[in-house]
């Protein structure tokens, strides 16, 4: 299951596998006194889509940030494509790598077209040339009928998807030698209805067979199972365990990062682990009462 | 099929935008050559069009017919130094005004307002009054430049300083941002007024055009160092148009398109504080043109810096003359100061503005 079907070649050789991820190695960062990350690894291996769950404060986000250069840990190292990350210089990172935030403090009303074009700026555009590719990345995020539109007048789950149109514009083409590419995506399903969510996760999937590695932040375990090759769980700034769904998403350890009471059935369709709390005397589920 | 249709039709759609984004600049440009005409024609002695043409036309090196010669003598010697210093002033007022408000994301960021008007004057004032005894060290080594230096120096410290009070965590305030601005701004001033205290008569008549602003200072010598000294910043930061558009996502999604932020941050304050220090320097603080021309531009035009940076110092340019037109004939054959005209028209302009905005946060 973590291996990803139509790309044979890179595994046969080690030393291409170093060259095919993005890892963090035995991060730590403190901040402020308090540790964030404490001997965090983690690697996204090109062609497969990796979620990170974890509860709130976990470090899901911190982690993601040492990933995307943003942060830099105080103790370990990240490596994109074999070379340590302050090898390569912001640009040339940018080609290898985008990452969707959360939230974007953009306040200008620029159009959607005009936003995701901006996903274009670390290969010297936009350009004219560039029209085409940002409206097939609109397209894909099912945003092209907002291309007109104020970005200031969009809902919450419309920014989100324009920029998600953005960072696929950034990594749209491959990169010479099929080198890898990278997308992080940070909670891209928080403000999403369920239909978007399961298309944004669908896309993740898409781009994953595309040759790209896709590390998704993620709260809905379901999603998480039905939609990556991998998971890891992050608690308190380490990672608790790192595998496929249906290995990782057993109840003891859902009980143990969450403290939460669960089933773990299979998916009527798929046969991936299906999760369902527990219903517990003190939360008695909605309707039991009656 | 869709994603082609829209290629299409976004590719016309930006065509449309970028055809009529070029078209504008082309007005604007043509505005500023009729606004240039008008104010080096207009004064206490009206000088017809053709004439200043004619004698425009003479300095050209073209071969032109006879001008009377006391119309030549107010063009050389007053209205031409004067209107092309206003163009200089205005041009990198708004295009300083326009790259702070990219800088720090919000539409409201002023020279004036946030205080790096100020720090730039205080630093001037001080080098006035100190000039001749506390700082001989400095005004000896730099000469006609320690003036428009100090100016800078003033505004760069500044700048930084509401740049590291105003943003945290890459994300800024506009509230802190515009309290930041008047705190500057009262020290600022409360140092200015000790300096003024401690000022001279002689002093004090060059201080009093710092306070309120004025082109009355243009002499060619004027015009030729503030002109080496503003076209530095109006020349790069045209440049920088990409990354301006980038750090408006926020300063980590700029860093992810691949723009070394924390360094073209520097940069960039570094260019407004020099268009800001050397406008200051020559013409005391004149407000709200940094802030009313890119909010006009970008109601027309959007907000892509590329094409509102070089829109800023035209219209920036024009409109400053057009305020110094009207503060020197409205009371002939007293003048105006410049800068309260701009606070009249500025200042409600902003108000609006601060309305609309609270409306929108709501």
């Amino acid at each position: 299951m973590s291996e990803s079907p139509g790309r044979p070649a890179a595994r046969t050789h080690p030393a291409d596998d170093a060259a095919r991820v993005l890892a963090a190695v035995d991060l730590g960062l403190v901040r402020r006194g308090a540790r964030l990350l404490h001997g965090a690894s983690l690697a996204v291996r090109a062609g497969e889509v990796l979620a990170v769950l974890g509860p709130n404060g976990a470090g899901k986000s911190t982690l993601l940030k040492c990933l995307g250069g943003e942060l830099s840990p105080s103790r370990g190292s990240v490596h994109l494509n074999g070379q340590p990350l302050n090898n390569w210089s912001p640009g040339e990172s940018a080609l290898r790598r985008a990452v969707l935030p959360q939230h974007s403090p953009l306040s200008f009303p620029f159009t959607a077209l005009e936003v995701t074009l901006m996903g274009r700026i670390p290969h010297g555009g936009p350009g004219p040339g560039d029209v085409g590719i940002a409206a097939e990345a609109m397209s894909a995020a099912a945003v092209e009928h907002l291309a007109d539109r104020s970005y200031t007048t969009l809902s919450g789950g419309e920014r989100q998807r324009v920029h998600l149109a953005r960072v696929l514009a950034q990594i749209w083409e491959h990169l010479p030698e099929h080198e890898p590419r990278y997308l992080l995506l940070d909670e891209p399903t928080a403000s999403l209805d369920p239909a978007h969510q399961h298309a944004t996760l669908t896309l993740a999937r898409q781009w994953a067979r595309r040759d790209v590695g896709v590390v998704v932040v993620l709260h809905d375990l379901n999603l998480a199972a039905q939609y990556s090759d991998r998971v890891a769980v992050l608690k308190a700034g380490q990672i608790l365990a790192t595998g496929t769904p249906a290995d990782v998403l057993q109840p003891s350890l859902i009980a143990e990062a969450f403290g939460l009471a669960v089933h773990v059935l299979a998916h009527p369709d798929l046969g991936c682990p299906l999760i369902v709390p527990r219903a517990t005397p003190q939360a008695p589920v909605a309707g039991s009462a009656r | 099929m869709s994603s082609a249709a829209l290629g299409v039709r976004g590719a016309a759609a930006i065509f449309r935008h970028h055809s009529l984004q070029r078209l504008s600049l082309i007005g604007l440009g043509t505005l500023t050559v009729c606004v240039a005409l008008l104010s080096i024609a207009i004064g206490p002695v009206t000088i017809p069009v053709a004439d200043v043409l004619r004698v425009i036309g003479g300095l050209l090196g073209l071969p032109v017919a006879e001008v009377p010669p006391q119309y030549e003598a107010v063009i050389l010697n007053i209205r031409l130094p004067r209107t092309l210093l206003g163009l200089l002033v205005g041009a990198s007022l708004a295009i300083a005004g326009a790259s702070l408000q990219g800088l720090f994301r919000n539409p409201l960021a002023d020279p004036g307002l946030i205080g790096v008007s100020a720090g730039a004057a205080l630093a001037a004032v001080s080098v006035i009054v100190l000039g001749s005894s506390g700082l001989t060290f400095l005004t000896g080594a730099l000469g006609a430049f320690s003036l428009p230096l100090a100016a800078f120096a003033g505004g760069l410290v500044t700048t930084m300083l509401v740049y590291r009070l105003a943003s945290a965590d890459g994300r800024t305030s506009v509230t802190t941002l515009l309290l930041a601005g008047i705190a500057i701004n009262a020290l600022c001033g409360a140092g200015t007024g000790l300096l003024t205290y401690l000022a001279d008569d002689q002093q004090l008549r060059t201080l009093t055009f710092w306070s309120m602003g004025s082109l009355g200072g243009a002499t060619w010598a004027a015009v030729g160092s503030t002109a080496v000294l503003i076209a530095i910043p109006l020349l790069s930061l045209p440049l920088l148009a990409r990354t301006l558009n980038a750090l408006l996502l926020g300063e980590a999604e700029a860093g992810h398109l691949g723009i070394a932020v924390q360094r073209m941050q520097r940069v960039i304050v570094a260019l407004t504080a020099l268009a800001v220090g050397a406008a200051v320097a020559v013409s005391g603080i004149i407000g709200f043109v940094g802030l009313v021309v890119p909010h006009l531009l970008r109601l027309a035009l959007g907000p892509d810096h590329r094409f509102l940076l070089p829109g800023a110092a035209l219209l920036g340019g024009s409109l400053l003359l057009l305020a110094d037109l009207f503060a020197r004939t409205v009371v002939t054959p007293a003048e105006l100061p410049i800068g309260i005209v701009t606070a009249l028209l500025g200042g409600p302009f902003f108000l609006a503005l601060l309305m609309r905005w609270r409306r929108h946060a709501l």
